[in-house]
C-alpha cells in the first residue's frame, strides 16, 4: 500500500488533487481512498489531505501518520509546517519550488528523495492562475507511478469540464519538467519532531490538538479566555503583507476598524501598528484606507 | 443598578477600545462575518453573556480546547440557541430577585448564522421573541452553510451557486427566493429590529447598541460577506457588502416599535448587476436574469419605502 500526504493551503485544491488521483487509481483497477484532515474550510490556512492506494482492499480509515510520500503544493509551507513529519526514511518528497528556491531542500537531501518542480510557473503558463493542484500530480506520477497520465484524463475531464484541456497540459508539463534524483544510499533516520511527546497543556493548545478524555474540564469548560492568541495565524499569509506608508497615513483608524484579525492596532501614542503575528493578508486594510497609505506587497522575511 | 450597555453614540472618536475576541481565530482570510461580530461586540461591551448556535463563528472562535472569547460564551446546538438564551435570561432574573447577583445588569446576546437562524433555529427564535425575554439576537447572514462546504440555506438568494445548488442546465443555481427572515421577525412585533453590514461599521455598532438598550428582544440582521462562499477576492469583501447597500439589494433600515425608519438614501443608486457581477457565485447570470433580479430589488425597495412612509 502506498500512503501519500498532501500539504496545501485552504482553497488551493489539495483535497481535489488527492481525489483525482484516487479516481485514476480506481480506474486502473486498484483500491484507493482520498480524504481531507477534518476541519472547517478556511482559506489560506495550512491544510492536509490524504491518499491511500493499494492492490488490496483498504480497511484503514484513519489519517496518515507515516507516509511513503509527501506532496507540497505551496512553496511557502516548506518552512512553516514540518512537511517531512513522520515521512519514512528514504521516502519521496514532491515539492513545488522555483529553481531559485531549491536551496531550501538541501536539509532533506540525505534523508529523503526530493523531486522538485516549478508547478506555480507551469500553472500560470498553462491554466493562467497559480493553482498548482493539477500540475503537481504530473510530478507525483513521474516520481511514484501510481497511475498514468492517460488514466488521469477521465477524472480530469469529469472534474474540470471545459477547463480540463488546460489542466491536462499542466499535468503533462509538470511530468516532463520534474527531476527525480536517485534515492539516498543510506537514509539516516529522521529526528523526532520537536514537542511530539510529553508536552504541556499550553503546548497542546498551540498545536491545535484534541485533548484526551482525562484532560477535559467538566462541561467542556475552557478556563483560558482568549487562548487562541497563542495560535499565530500570520503564517496563513501567502500573497503578500500590508506595508504602511507613514508619509500618507493620518492615523484615522479605518484599517483598525476593518481588520477582521485585529492585526492593525493603535499604539499608545496613536500611531497604527501592523501585527505580523495575526495578519492573514486579506488586503482589506489596503483596499479601505481612505488615504491609499497601505499597499500589499510581497513579503521580505526581514522580521 | 449600573447599566449593562453604554449609551454613547459611537464614532471614530468614541470608538470603544474593548474587544471581546482575541486574535488567532481561525476565520478565513478576509472573513466579513468575524469582522461584523467583532464590531458588534465592541458596541456591546463586557457586561454580556453570549449564547451561540453552531456555525462558522462557533467553529472559528472555539477550536476546542482553545477559544478566542474574552467574555462568557456558551456554545449550544443549531436549533436551541434562543431557548438556551431565554433560560439564561430567566436565570439572571431569578438570581437578581434572590439578591445573589452583584454588579448590575448583564445583557444576554444570542447569535447564529443564517442556518442557525432562518433554518434550524427558527422555532426556538420565534418562541423567544414571542415570550419577550430581554436579549439581543445577532444573525450573521452569509447566505449559505459555509464552513461545512458552501451548502445552500433558506437564506441563499435566488440564482446563487452553492455546492448543493450547482449550475445545471435546467436549474442554474438556487431556484427559490431568499426567505424573508427580517419580515418574519417583524411580525413578532418586537421593540427593535434593524439591518446592518460591516461595510458601514459605525451604523452597525450604533444599531447594536440601540438594540441592546431596549428592554425586551432586539434583532439585528447582519449581511456578512463570505469571500470563500461568495467567490470574491478577500480584499473586496467590504466593497461588495457596500455594493449590496448601494444597489438597494440590501437596504439598511430599522423598525422601532413597529415604525419603519429607512436609512439615508444614497445619492446615486447603482444597478444591482454591479453587486452581482462582483461575485463568482453569480457569474453565470444572463442579462435576463439580471433584469429580473433588478425588478425584484426595485419592488422590494418600493414596498419598504411605502412601509416607512406610514405614520
Ligand atoms: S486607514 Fe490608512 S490613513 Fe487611516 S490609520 Fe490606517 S493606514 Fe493610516
Ligand atoms: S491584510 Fe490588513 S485587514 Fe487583512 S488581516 Fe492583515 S492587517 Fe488585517
Amino acid at each position: 500500500m502506498m500512503e501519500i500526504r498532501f500539504h496545501g493551503r485552504g482553497g488551493q485544491g489539495a483535497v481535489t488533487a488527492a481525489e483525482l488521483m484516487a479516481r485514476a487509481a480506481i480506474l486502473d483497477g486498484k483500491y484507493a481512498q482520498a480524504f481531507p484532515n477534518f476541519g472547517p474550510e478556511r482559506r489560506g490556512a495550512p491544510v492536509t489531505a490524504f491518499l491511500r492506494v493499494s492492490e488490496q482492499p483498504i480497511y484503514l480509515r484513519e489519517k496518515i501518520e507515516s507516509p511513503d510520500t509527501v506532496v507540497v503544493l505551496d512553496p511557502t509551507l516548506i518552512d512553516l509546517v514540518n512537511v517531512a513529519d513522520g515521512l519514512k526514511p528514504g521516502g519521496m518528497m514532491v515539492m513545488n519550488l522555483a529553481a531559485s528556491g531549491r536551496g531550501a531542500l538541501a536539509k532533506y537531501g540525505d534523508q529523503f528523495q526530493v523531486a522538485a518542480v516549478d508547478a506555480s510557473r507551469i500553472a500560470v503558463e498553462t491554466i493562467g492562475i497559480p493553482v498548482t493542484n493539477t500540475a503537481i500530480l504530473g510530478s507525483l506520477i513521474k516520481a511514484c507511478g501510481i497511475t498514468s497520465l492517460k488514466t488521469m484524463e477521465g477524472p480530469m475531464q469529469r472534474r474540470f469540464g471545459r477547463l480540463a484541456a488546460k489542466n491536462l497540459l499542466a499535468l503533462q508539463r509538470a511530468f516532463e519538467e520534474t527531476e527525480v534524483p536517485e534515492a539516498p544510499a543510506a537514509p539516516s533516520p529522521a529526528a523526532p519532531a520537536a514537542g511530539q511527546e510529553g508536552c504541556t497543556y499550553a503546548e497542546l493548545l498551540q498545536r491545535e490538538a484534541l485533548l484526551v478524555w482525562d484532560q477535559l474540564q467538566i462541561g467542556c469548560d475552557i478556563d483560558l479566555p482568549g487562548s487562541t492568541a497563542a495560535f499565530h495565524t500570520g503564517n496563513w499569509r501567502s500573497a503578500g503583507r500590508p506595508y504602511i506608508d507613514r508619509e500618507k497615513c493620518v492615523s484615522c483608524g479605518f484599517c483598525h476598524v476593518y481588520c477582521p484579525d485585529l492585526a492593525m492596532n493603535f499604539t499608545d501614542d496613536g500611531a497604527i501598528e501592523w501585527d505580523h503575528r495575526y495578519c492573514k493578508g486579506c488586503g482589506i486594510c489596503a483596499e479601505e484606507c481612505p488615504k491609499g497609505a497601505i499597499s500589499m506587497r510581497e513579503e521580505s522575511h526581514e522580521q | 443598578m449600573e447599566a449593562a450597555i453604554d449609551t454613547q453614540k459611537i464614532s471614530m472618536k468614541s470608538l470603544p477600545a474593548f474587544e471581546a475576541l482575541a486574535s488567532g481565530h481561525r476565520a478565513c482570510q478576509g472573513c466579513g462575518e468575524v469582522l461584523a461580530m467583532r464590531l458588534a461586540m465592541k458596541a456591546l461591551g463586557e457586561r454580556i453573556i453570549v449564547v451561540s448556535a453552531t456555525g462558522c463563528m462557533e467553529v472559528i472562535t472555539t477550536p476546542y480546547p482553545q477559544t478566542s472569547w474574552l467574555v462568557p460564551w456558551m456554545h449550544v446546538a443549531f436549533e436551541n440557541a434562543s431557548a438556551v438564551g431565554s433560560g439564561v435570561a430567566g436565570a439572571l432574573l431569578a438570581l437578581a430577585r434572590k439578591g445573589r447577583l452583584a454588579g448590575g445588569d448583564t445583557k444576554i446576546v444570542i447569535m447564529g448564522g443564517d442556518g442557525g437562524t432562518s433554518d434550524i433555529g427558527m422555532q426556538s427564535l420565534s418562541g423567544a421573541l414571542e415570550r419577550g425575554h430581554d436579549f439581543v439576537y445577532l444573525c450573521f447572514d452569509n447566505e449559505a452553510y459555509m464552513n461545512t462546504g458552501i451548502q445552500r440555506s433558506s437564506a441563499t438568494p435566488r440564482c446563487a451557486w452553492t455546492t448543493t445548488c450547482p449550475l445545471g442546465e435546467e436549474q442554474p443555481g438556487k431556484q427559490e427566493a431568499k426567505k424573508d427572515l427580517v419580515g418574519i421577525v417583524e411580525k413578532h412585533h418586537i421593540p427593535y429590529l434593524a439591518t446592518a453590514t460591516p461595510a458601514y461599521p459605525f451604523d452597525l455598532m450604533n444599531k447594536v447598541r440601540r438594540g441592546a438598550q431596549v428592554k425586551g428582544p432586539a434583532f439585528i440582521h447582519v449581511l456578512a460577506p463570505c469571500p470563500t462562499g461568495w467567490r470574491i477576492p478577500t480584499h473586496e469583501v467590504i466593497k461588495v457588502a457596500r455594493l449590496a447597500v448601494q444597489t438597494r439589494d440590501y437596504p439598511l433600515y430599522e423598525v422601532v416599535n413597529g415604525k419603519y425608519i429607512l436609512g439615508k438614501p444614497g445619492k446615486n443608486v447603482k444597478p444591482v448587476a454591479e453587486y452581482l457581477k462582483a461575485q463568482g457565485r453569480f457569474k453565470h447570470l444572463s442579462e435576463n436574469d439580471l433584469a429580473a433580479i433588478q425588478q425584484e430589488v426595485d419592488e422590494r425597495f418600493a414596498q419598504l419605502q411605502w412601509l416607512a412612509s406610514r405614520p
